[in-house]
């Protein structure tokens, strides 16, 4: 459920968005039904409904789902960044770095990454906020500041992290791996803060009507700093644990994924303008657009196809929404 | 979208006015000045400008054997910092310019943006180099700059990937049907007996995979494997883990997985790791950087087939400087003849790592 600031009517705000609610839950009907198709179509397939394979879908979006909780904060206060996937690239090549060519303990390097990460989210924020400066502008620019910073420290890659860092990557629970459990933590946290306190509950007055939000006291520039500070944090955190899973610091593992996690908020529930979306949501998203990718290449879809059907299906989702709103409003 | 702006954010606001873009351009300069200055002091290589001119050769013909002052060479390619090339392409021209006491440049795009590489293409021979290397990302767009440039004297050669249809004068790389061929005998090798399917992985849309499926389908399909159809990656690692992962579940009696972009080696054997099939499925693919390697050495990655990449920018700016400087002559006037004094195709070969010789490719 998407809190709202009060209109510039000032009417009272709205706690309910069935429109949206609507779409999440037909999202979740269409996971539903694609699986029951899957099995209904390849039978054979009887791997597709074990916790093997649920395994494999959820281990492959939890680097995009960790990206996705930053990105949804900022979106719900009406501000997006592009250079998370750099910064996802660059801490866990400073984390290498740190490790392997500069002899640090694997907790200071990591914590040294995540230093980095959020201070490059921090100068993000104040650039944005202080500065005001368009933000797709300073994050298009710092995209390509921290990638040209990874491929300089990181170069092709630093392999052979330590074991001791890849546990944090590898390590299972009820067969699913550590960085699906770090993302549900991850998710849940957030939602609950942007949910329930007081606090981060500002972000949807920010994004709905910024004016307005300055006007009844709140700190938006300082509030916006902290979206972006936590956000590239976030990044950081996902390019270490990923640096974990495959034992190795790549530069370019984040090359495009600002876009997956900006798709997948904006599938459950974010919108451009500002002022909407749910942690809960942007699970939703991450976890339809997994599960729409391994269906097409189970149903030996052709690549060319599947780039057409992907498409086609956010375009549609998120045009129906739009109408959706549309017909609320009048 | 900043508080100072008005609800309702149209489409004009949305686009960034020009005092944001000096804005921002003056911040970005400082941080690029900081990372230039963080290159520096971190001993980073930079583009290398000659150290030494080399003796003159004993030329004979009208050609001078010694280069021009500022004799400038430029490779030119999308994707221009992909740490493919920052770790072979590169140091391999900065070491011939300083052999052949000549400028090396190095530009394009960095993404996979063919339109900002024509541009490029077309404003580097503006400055009139002494001759430039172009990386053929894609076979057609490329030929109208190539050929402009060739039209206006600038010699082009192609490195890396061919764009047969213009007027280059040479193309030096490899050979990616054979090195599909390559692959293919690792994996018939490494399976023996056993048939079944085999997923391709790559960037499907690039001539050079294509190539490359083709030389692999030659050889396995002979060996009664059945190839599936190529799956897109992106040219990267995390969708290259996703899309592998979700090929082996759809498969389950998969036999092997072929890779032929950078990425696809280590994404497809971090999925087969992952999924417990380390060696029930075999995995072979292009390239033997650090991470092959260590996907190799621990028994996932059974082959993989390495590129001699530095030869491509070495061999590159040596047949460009032969063009312009050799003594060789086959008519009273070659340029109008159109004949150029060095081979019109390298083929720069391959090498197969596998468990048996990693160690030697492994650093210390």
């Amino acid at each position: 459920m998407t809190p709202r600031a009060p209109d510039s009517a000032g009417r009272r705000p709205r706690w309910t968005s069935l429109p949206r609610e609507v779409v999440l839950g037909a999202l979740i009907v269409l996971i539903v039904l694609l699986l029951w198709l899957a099995g209904l179509v390849y039978p054979q397939l009887s791997t597709f409904f074990t916790l093997g394979n649920l395994s494999a879908i959820l281990r492959n979006l939890a680097f995009e789902g960790i990206l996705a909780t930053g990105m949804m904060l900022l979106l719900v206060a009406g501000v997006f960044d592009l250079s998370v996937g750099s910064m996802a690239s660059l801490s866990g090549v400073v984390a290498g770095w740190l490790m392997k060519k500069a002899g640090w303990p694997v907790p200071l390097a990591v914590a040294g990454a995540l230093g980095t990460a959020a201070f490059g989210g921090f100068l993000n924020g104040v650039i944005v906020a202080k500065v005001r400066v368009n933000a797709l502008i300073t994050t298009l620019g710092t995209m390509g500041v921290f990638s040209g910073i990874a491929l300089l420290i990181g170069g092709p890659g630093i392999t052979f992290l330590p074991e001791s860092f890849s546990r944090l990557g590898q390590e299972e629970f009820l067969g699913i791996q550590a960085p699906v459990w770090l993302m549900a933590a991850l998710a849940g946290t957030a939602g609950f803060l942007l949910w329930r306190t007081r606090f981060f509950r500002q972000y949807y007055y920010i994004g709905s009507n910024p004016k307005a939000a300055h006007l009844s006291g709140i700190n938006v520039e300082g509030m916006q700093i902290l979206a972006f500070t936590i956000a590239g944090t976030i990044a950081g955190l996902a390019g270490i644990v990923y640096a974990s899973r495959i034992q190795t610091a790549s530069s370019t593992v984040g090359v495009g994924a600002e876009l997956q996690a900006i798709t997948a908020v904006i599938l459950g529930g974010a919108s451009l303008t500002g002022g909407r979306g749910t942690i809960f949501g942007a699970m939703v998203g991450v976890f339809f657009m997994a599960l729409m990718k391994n269906l097409l290449i189970i149903l030996r879809t052709s690549s060319e196809w599947q780039g057409i059907i992907l498409g086609a299906v956010l375009v549609l989702a998120v045009g129906a929404d739009s109408i959706m709103n549309r017909r609320q409003e009048r | 979208m900043n508080h100072h702006e008005d609800e309702g954010l149209d489409a004009r606001e949305a686009m960034p006015t020009r005092r944001e873009v000096f804005q921002t351009a003056g911040i970005l300069g400082g941080a690029l000045a900081g990372a230039g200055l963080f290159a520096a002091l971190g001993g980073c290589e930079t583009k290398s400008a000659p150290e030494s001119a080399p003796a003159p050769g004993a030329a004979g013909g009208d050609r001078p054997r010694a280069p021009k002052a500022d004799e400038e060479y430029v490779w030119l390619s999308a994707n221009a910092n992909l740490p493919l090339f920052t770790a072979h392409d590169h140091p391999a021209l900065h070491l011939v310019g300083r052999e052949l006491g000549v400028k090396v440049t190095v530009g394009g795009p960095n993404s996979i943006d063919i339109p900002s590489l024509v541009s490029a293409i077309e404003q580097t021979a503006a400055r009139k180099p002494a001759g430039m290397m172009v990386v053929g990302w894609d076979p057609s767009a490329l030929v109208v700059p190539i050929n402009r440039a060739i039209e206006s004297g600038i010699p082009v050669v192609c490195v890396d990937a061919d764009v047969p249809a213009s007027k280059r004068l040479a193309f030096i790389g490899t050979d990616w049907y054979d090195l599909g061929v390559r692959q293919a005998e690792a994996m018939v090798k490494a399976l023996g007996e056993r048939k079944g399917k085999v997923a391709l992985l790559g960037l499907i849309e690039q001539e050079i995979d294509q190539k490359a499926f083709a030389g692999f389908r030659s050889v396995a399909e002979k060996a009664g494997l059945t190839c599936l159809e190529p799956q897109q990656d992106k040219g990267n690692q995390v969708e290259a883990t996703r899309v592998a992962a979700a090929i082996i579940q759809a498969h389950p009696d998969l036999a092997g997985m072929a890779g032929f972009d950078s990425e696809s080696g280590p994404g497809m054997s971090q999925a087969v790791k992952e999924a417990g099939k380390s060696g029930k499925i075999i995995v072979t693919s292009v390239e033997a950087e650090e991470q092959h390697l260590r996907f190799i050495k621990e028994g996932v990655l059974t082959a993989g087939i390495g590129q001699k990449r530095g030869l491509f920018t070495y061999m590159g700016v040596k047949a460009l400087y032969e063009i312009n400087h050799s003594p060789l002559k086959f008519t009273p006037d070659d340029r109008a003849a159109g004949i150029v004094p060095v081979p019109v195709v390298y083929s720069t070969g391959t090498y197969t790592v596998t468990r048996d010789n990693v160690h030697l490719f492994l650093k210390a």
